[in-house]
C-alpha cells in the first residue's frame, strides 16, 4: 500500500527541512546502541517500568500463565502467590512453590517483592514529579534574576542541603507520622533543593549567551525569554539528572522504609522486607537478600541508563563518534 | 596569609545564617508539625488539666516566635530535652552514642579516599582501556548498591561463612576512655590490643558504608584528572621535557585533586546518614541505631535532637573542608 502522494511529498519536505536534526538524533541512537551497558540499563528500566505500571495485574498474569502450564501438565504443581494471607509455610527457602521463599507468616515473598517494587517505583515517580517543577521554577528565577531574589532562594536551598538527605527525611517522616504519604512528603522536601542548584547553575551560564541578550534587546518580556530561550537549554541536564535521581529516590525511600517510616504493614515495601528479614539472618538469607538485590537492580538500571544518556546528550562525545565513524568508513572505502 | 583570614571571616558570615536555618528547620519539624503528644493523637485520652500542663511544659501555649527563641536558648544552654522512652537527658545519651558514629564516619571517609582516589587515577591513566571500562562499570555498581544490601552481604560472607572478621557490636573498651571514640582512645593510651580489636570490629561496617562514596569519588577523580591532563600547561610540561612521572605527580595530580576535597566533605553527610542503616545491621551502639530505635518507639525529642546534631556536625565538617579548600587553592580565597 502506498501513501497518498501529498503525504509523501510533505514528508520529503519535512525531511529536507529537518535533515540535520534527524541526522543528530540518528547519531544519538547510534551512540546509545554502541554501549552495551546503557542498553542493558534501558532493558532493566523497561522491565521495572512494566512491573511498576502493571503491579498486581502482572502478578495475576503470571498466575494465569502458570495455571495454564499446570493445566497443560507442563508443571506438576502450582506455586502459591499469596502476598497477604498467612499460611503454614513459614520461612521456607526458595522453591517452585515459593519462588523467592516465604516470610515469618508464610506469605509468598515473590508476590510481596513484586508488589513492593511497584510501590517503590510509584513513590519515586511522585517525588520527582513534585520535586522537579518546584526546583526548576525556583532555579530559573534565582538564576535569571539574580540579586536579592537569588540570594534568598539560594540561602533557603542551602538550609535544606545542610542536612544529609536520609536524616532530614527521617526526621520529617517521623514527625508527620509513619506512613507512605508522610514518607513521600518528606522525600519531596529533601529532593527539590538539588534541582534548584542544578537549574540555577545552568541558567547562570545560559544567561551569558548572546541570544538571551538579543532577545532582551528586541524587547522580549522576561517570562518569555525564560520559557523560550532558557528553559529548553536546561532540559538535557534535567533529563539526565532525573534518570539518575530515580535511583537515588528509590534508595532513599528504601532507607526510610528500612527504619519503619514507609508504607505500614501489611503493605509490602522492599526496604521494610529487608529490615524484617534481618533477624532471621544468616539461615533465612532469602528474606533480606532477595528484596535488597531487587532494589539494587532497580537502582543499577536507572543509573546505567542515566549514564548512557549523559554520553548521548554530550555534543562533544557525538562529534568524536561521528569523526571516528567517518574516518573508519573512508578507511574501508580506501581499502576496496 | 592575610587573604586567608579574610576568607575565614567571609565563610563564617555564611556559616551563621545556615546554622540558623538548620535550627529553624528542626524547629519547624519538631514544633509546628503535629508531633508532640499534646498535639497528636494522645490528646484525646488526656484530661484538660494534664493537657494544659503538658502544653505549658513544652511552651506550646506561647506564640511560635517565642517558642523558637526558647528553642534556640535551650539548644545553646545544653538543655536538649529528655527522652520519652528512657527519661534521661538526651544530650547525655547523645554524648555516649555520637562518638561511635563519628568514628565510623571518619573511618568511612578514610576508606572512601583510600579506595576512590587510586581507582580514579588508575582509570584516568589507562583511559579507554579495559581497566578504565571495568572501573567505570564497578563504580556504577558501587553507587547503586543500597547501604543495607552491602552490609548484609559483607556480614554473611566475612562473618557467618568465612569467620574472618567480627560481625557485630563494638570492640573491647580501651583502658582509658577520653572521647568515647575507642579507636582514638586506644591510640592515646597506647592500648594496642583494644585498637586492633576495635579496628576489626569497624572494618566491615565502615567499608560497606564507604563503598557508594568511593565509587563516586573514583568517578570524579577520573574526570578531574582527564580534564587536567588535557590542559595546556601539561602540554607545556611535556614540551619542557619533564618525565611523565613528574608531570603526573607534581603537576596533574596536584591540580586534579582539589575539586575532590569539596565532594569528600559532602560525602561525610552521606556517611552520617548511612550510619543509621549500617549501625542497625551491625548492631553498633551509635547515634544511627539510637535514632532507629527511637523512631520505632516514636521517641520524637530524641529524633529531633539527633537530627539537629547531625546537621550541626555536617555543617562544621563542610566549614572545615571549605577552609581546607581555600588553603590549598589560593584562587578560591581571592575571588
Amino acid at each position: 500500500m502506498r501513501l497518498p502522494s501529498f503525504i509523501g511529498e510533505r514528508y520529503q519536505k519535512w525531511r529536507t527541512r529537518n535533515e540535520s536534526k534527524i541526522k543528530e538524533y540518528g547519531l544519538m541512537l547510534y551512540a546509545f546502541r554502541r554501549s552495551a551497558v546503557s542498553v542493558a540499563g534501558l532493558i532493566m528500566v523497561v522491565v521495572f517500568v512494566i512491573i511498576g505500571v502493571l503491579g498486581p495485574l502482572l502478578l495475576d498474569g503470571i498466575k494465569a500463565f502458570v495455571a495454564f502450564l499446570y493445566h497443560q501438565a507442563v508443571v506438576s504443581s502450582m506455586p502459591s502467590f499469596n502476598a497477604f494471607q498467612y499460611s503454614y509455610d513459614v520461612l521456607q527457602p526458595p522453591s517452585w512453590k515459593h519462588w523467592f521463599g516465604t516470610d515469618e507468616y508464610g506469605r509468598d515473598l515473590f508476590a510481596r517483592v513484586l508488589l513492593g517494587t511497584q510501590i517503590s517505583l510509584s513513590y519515586s515517580v511522585v517525588v520527582l514529579a513534585a520535586g522537579i517543577p518546584i526546583g526548576v521554577v525556583l532555579g530559573l528565577i534565582a538564576g535569571y534574576y539574580g540579586g536579592a531574589v537569588d540570594e534568598l532562594i539560594s540561602r533557603v536551598t542551602d538550609m535544606f542541603l545542610a542536612f544529609p538527605a536520609l536524616v532530614l527525611a527521617m526526621a520529617l517522616a517521623a514527625s508527620l507520622g509513619a506512613g507512605l504519604q508522610s514518607a513521600m512528603i518528606a522525600m519531596i522536601v529533601v529532593w527539590w533543593p538539588g534541582y534548584v542548584r542544578l537549574i540555577r547553575g545552568q541558567t547562570l551560564s545560559i544567561k551569558e549567551n548572546q541570544f538571551v541578550e538579543a532577545a532582551r534587546a528586541v524587547g522580549m518580556r522576561d517570562i518569555k525569554i525564560i520559557l523560550k530561550h532558557v528553559l529548553p537549554h536546561v532540559f538535557t541536564p534535567l533529563i539526565i539528572f532525573a534518570t539518575l535521581d530515580m535511583a537515588g529516590v528509590i534508595l532513599l525511600g528504601a532507607g526510610l522504609s528500612f527504619i519503619g517510616l514507609g508504607a505500614q504493614p501489611p503493605t509490602p515495601e522492599l526496604g521494610r522486607l529487608v529490615y524484617d528479614g534481618l533477624q532471621y539472618l544468616p539461615e533465612k538469607w532469602w528474606y533480606s537478600l532477595i528484596p535488597g538485590f531487587i532494589l539494587f537492580l532497580i537502582a543499577l538500571g536507572f543509573n546505567l541508563l542515566g549514564d548512557g544518556l549523559r554520553d548521548v546528550f554530550d555534543p562533544k562525545y557525538r562529534r568524536k563518534l561521528e569523526f571516528k565513524e567517518k574516518s573508519g568508513k573512508s578507511g574501508k572505502e580506501g581499502g576496496e | 596569609m592575610g587573604d586567608f583570614k579574610y576568607y575565614i571571616a567571609r565563610r563564617l558570615l555564611t556559616f551563621v545564617p545556615t546554622l540558623l536555618g538548620v535550627i529553624v528547620i528542626t524547629f519547624i519539624i519538631s514544633h509546628l508539625v503535629p508531633a508532640l503528644p499534646a498535639k497528636g493523637a494522645f490528646a484525646r485520652h488526656m484530661n484538660p488539666q494534664t493537657l494544659a500542663l503538658i502544653k505549658k511544659m513544652y511552651h506550646l501555649d506561647q506564640p511560635w516566635y517565642i517558642q523558637l527563641w526558647l528553642y534556640i536558648c535551650d539548644l545553646f544552654t545544653g538543655n536538649w530535652g529528655t527522652s520519652i522512652v528512657t527519661s534521661r537527658p538526651i544530650l547525655k545519651e547523645l554524648s555516649i552514642y555520637f562518638p561511635v558514629t563519628f568514628q565510623l564516619a571518619i573511618l568511612g571517609e578514610f576508606f572512601i579516599l583510600v579506595a576512590g582516589i587510586p581507582l580514579g587515577i588508575a582509570a584516568a591513566m589507562r583511559n579507554n582501556t579495559k581497566l578504565d571500562q571495568a572501573i567505570r562499570v564497578l563504580s556504577v555498581i558501587g553507587y547503586s548498591v543500597p547501604y543495607f544490601l552491602l552490609a548484609i552481604a559483607f556480614q554473611m560472607i566475612f562473618y557467618y561463612w568465612l569467620g574472618w572478621l567480627p560481625g557485630f557490636g563494638l570492640g573491647r573498651k580501651p583502658r582509658v576512655v577520653y572521647t568515647g571514640m575507642y579507636l582514638f582512645d586506644s591510640i592515646l593510651c597506647g592500648d594496642w590490643g583494644a585498637f586492633v580489636d576495635n579496628f576489626l570490629h569497624f572494618l566491615l561496617p565502615s567499608i560497606s558504608l564507604a563503598t557508594p562514596g568511593a565509587a563516586v569519588i573514583a568517578r570524579l577523580m577520573r574526570g578531574s584528572l582527564l580534564d587536567t591532563l588535557s590542559a595546556d600547561f601539561i602540554d607545556y610540561c611535556r614540551m619542557k621535557g619533564l618525565p611523565e612521572r613528574v608531570i603526573m605527580v607534581k603537576h596533574a595530580l596536584k591540580n586534579a585533586i582539589i575539586p575532590i576535597i569539596t565532594v569528600a566533605g559532602l560525602q561525610f553527610g552521606g556517611l552520617l546518614g548511612g550510619a543509621i542503616i549500617t549501625e542497625t545491621i551491625f548492631a553498633i551502639a551509635g547515634l544511627g541505631r539510637y535514632l532507629v530505635v527511637s523512631t520505632y518507639a516514636m521517641d520524637y525529642p530524641v529524633i529531633m535532637a539527633g537530627t539537629f546534631l547531625i546537621g550541626l556536625v555536617y555543617l562544621i565538617v563542610n566549614f572545615v573542608v571549605d577552609l581546607l579548600y581555600a588553603y590549598v587553592d589560593p584562587r578560591v580565597r581571592l575571588t
